[in-house]
Order: structure tokens, then sequence, then C-alpha cells
């Protein structure tokens, strides 16, 4: 066989080159079938406020930053480069993915005067409408999370957290008893969380035994 | 020389795999010595406030807000499912459905027309197209005490990922693996494919 394989002979190396092309055009053909895929790959795409983040992939032997919306990268380590990523292609790879994405959470901030659990007026008109945004999802999950300023005690102030957030709890009407479900009247949530981060996670950075208002709050999120 | 560069590759990939491998499983040790530690102290600290007799009402509430039996291992909820959808965790493999708790350690799968999606407790987002497998090894959301961390892999299928508080309190401690490759996430929105 290999003497039929010469260079400078034309008549078999096009015979060659024809039993090549049939599988070549049936693989490109299935490739087509399967939606265009060809390999594992990443795409960085524009978050929900238009925003686009950085992402570094490694592989075995090299690294490659992502930090344009809609550029991509193999993930075997063949490309040293990103490349272009248009939306036919996202939509034909990652259309069911995209649309089994949960909503974005909402998150709402209370706040309350200083060393008490008593809400700022107005933070108690927002109480209705973080209930309204509670039920307008379906098996909601709701987290409420109570912070202090640095004024005071730490460990009194994990405490006051968790007071703050209890009171919260109690506003909102949401309660969970006994392993039952969580409730919010008749509704049932997905899942109930009513936690305190201290002084720890402040919104606005202070030195310690520092009174700050903003920091003084209860995170609802809805999810 | 020229045989130099396959030979290092071959070396270096199943190493590599190892070591992936034995960060994991300490990562998995340490999480759950962690979690342990971590229960052990809260009791402790509960009855020190409790003993002087300064005994507020704080310890009896958080019941109310704790549904779930080990409620730190909890590192989100399904969201969405259609088609089927598994979550398997602690030995056990249950179908998919929207508020079924996801802990650390948990396998995510879907069915060849299946698709699931589940936001974590920190806000991140993943979500799954068909075919597609995924595992939690590590997850952390307690800033108060500096605990904060996702680690994942995608083994096969599409995933669509929006990342959350974790990354934005401390990018570098969101990594995201496939087989082949390690993504570090500094935020926000990104769509994953790996092909088996």
């Amino acid at each position: 066989m290999s003497a039929l394989l010469p260079l400078r002979a034309p008549a078999p190396w096009r015979r060659v080159a024809g039993a090549v092309r049939l599988p070549v055009a049936s693989l490109l053909a299935a490739l087509v079938v399967s939606g265009c895929s060809t390999g594992s790959y990443l795409v960085l795409v524009r978050d929900d406020d238009g925003r686009t983040g950085v992402v570094d992939v490694r592989t075995v032997d090299r690294s490659v930053r992502l930090d344009r919306a809609n550029t991509g990268v193999p993930l075997d380590g063949s490309a040293t480069e990103p490349f272009e990523v248009g939306e036919d292609r996202i939509r034909a790879d990652f259309g069911p993915a995209i649309a089994a994405r949960a909503a974005a959470p909402q998150t709402f901030l209370l706040y309350l005067e200083s060393g008490s659990t008593k809400l700022t007026p107005e933070s108690e008109q927002l109480i209705p409408r973080i209930v309204e945004a509670i039920r307008a999802r379906t098996l909601p999950g709701v987290s409420i999370i109570g912070h202090t300023d640095t004024a005071g005690d730490a460990r009194a102030n994990q405490r006051l957290g968790q007071e703050r957030a209890q009171l919260i709890a109690e506003h909102l009407g949401v309660v969970a008893r006994g392993g039952a479900p969580a409730r919010l009247g008749d509704l049932r949530l997905g899942d109930l969380t009513v936690t305190s981060h201290g002084e720890s996670n402040p919104l606005v950075r202070t030195p310690d035994n520092t009174p700050e208002a903003r920091n003084r709050r209860v995170e609802v999120t809805i999810r | 020389m020229s045989g130099s560069i396959p030979r290092t590759r071959t070396d270096v990939t199943p190493r590599f795999r190892c070591v992936a491998r034995l960060c994991l499983a300490a990562a998995l040790i340490s999480a759950t010595g962690l979690a342990g530690a971590q229960g052990a102290g809260t009791a402790a600290a509960g009855e020190a406030t409790s003993a002087p007799g300064a005994a507020t009402p704080v310890s009896g509430r958080p019941a109310a807000g704790a549904p779930e039996r080990a409620p730190d291992t909890v590192a989100g909820h399904v969201k969405t499912v259609s088609g089927e959808a598994y979550v398997v965790q602690g030995g056990t493999r249950m179908r998919a459905e929207p508020g079924l708790p996801i802990h650390v350690g948990a396998v995510l799968r879907t069915g060849p027309d299946g698709t699931l999606g589940a936001t974590l407790k920190d806000n991140t987002r993943i979500a799954f197209g068909p075919g597609s497998e995924f595992r939690i090894e590590d997850f952390r959301y307690a800033p108060a005490e500096g605990r904060l961390g996702l680690a994942a892999t995608l083994l096969r299928g599409t995933l669509d990922f929006v990342s959350g508080i974790v990354t934005r309190l401390r990018p570098e401690s969101t990594v995201l693996r496939t087989p082949t490759s390690t993504v570090g996430i500094r935020g926000t929105h990104i769509l994953v494919k790996v092909d088996e």
C-alpha cells in the first residue's frame, strides 16, 4: 500500500483525500446536529447589572484571563488567547442552563435605633413591601440577618443582632415551629434563616466602639 | 529533547490529579472537623452565657430560624427543576424539587432532558442543563467567624454560574474546577461546558 502513496503520484493522492473527506464530513455533520459543540469551554458573560467580571482559567501548563463579555477559552489548555463567543452559540450550548437559573435574590435593609430593637419610622413602613415581595415568589427562601455597629462588646452585639433579626421575623410574620415548614401566613416558605452577624459584617467600616447608624441594620434577603 | 515534553505532561497530569484529590480529601476532613468544633464551641458559649444567671430568651429563640437539623452544612436550596434531576447527599439520592436543601458535599445531577437551578445562602446562583454532574466540595458563609469559601467541580454538562457574596467579600476563595482546569472567579457571571 505504501508504494501507492508517493507525493508525486497525483491519482492515488486524490483517492486518499477522497477517502478522508467522507468521515470528516460526517463528523462535521454530527457536530452541527449536537449543537455545534466542540469540546469543553468557558465563556464570561455580562451579569444582570450589565457589568462584566474577571476569571482566570488555569490548565496544566497555562493560565488565560478573561475580562471581556462574550469571550471564551477552551478548557483543554489548547489556547493562549480568548476567542469570541456569539449569542447563537451561547443559546445553542447553554439555553437550558440559562432557562433554569433561579430569579435574582432581592435584599431589603431595615434600620434600628441605637442600642435597641426599635425600627426607624422609614424602616417600619418598608415591612408591608417586604411581605409583598415574599408573596410574589413561589416557595420563597427568606434569610433575616441582624447586624450591629461596633459600639459595645462583640458578644453582646452578637446577641443584639440575633434579637434584631428575631424582631424583624415577628414583624414580617414569618414563623417556623417544631420542625414544620416555615410559613408566612398561609404561604409555605422554601426555607427560613434568622441569624446574627453581630458587629463583624459592617456596611461601613469603622474603628471599634463607634456608633454608626448605617451599620445598625437587619438584612432581609428573599430568594 | 523532543521526548521531554510529552514525558513532562504525563508526569504532571496524574501527580496534579493526585494532589488535587489529596487536597479535596483534606478539605473535606477539615470541613467536617470545623463543623464539629463549631457546634461544640457554640454549645459551650451558650452554656457559659446562661450560667451566670444572665439568661436571655435568645438561646431558646434560634430554633425558630433553624428548621433543618444541621443548618451549618446547608449550602443552599433547589429553586427550579424540569425533567429528571437529583441531589445525592449523605448516601441517598433524592429527586430534586424546589425547596430541597443542598448540603456541602452534595452531588447535583440532571438527566438527559433535566435541568436544575439552585441558589446558595450567599446569593450565588448555579443552574444546569441536561446531562450535568456537579459536586459542591466546600461552602462557607460565616463572615462573623471569618469563614468564607466556595469550591466545586463541574464533572460534565453545562453550568450557568452567577457569583454571590462569598466571591465579593473574598474573591480568591471561589474556585471552580473541571476535569481539566481550575477556574478562579472574581465575578460575576460565567457559562461552562464540560464534554466527556
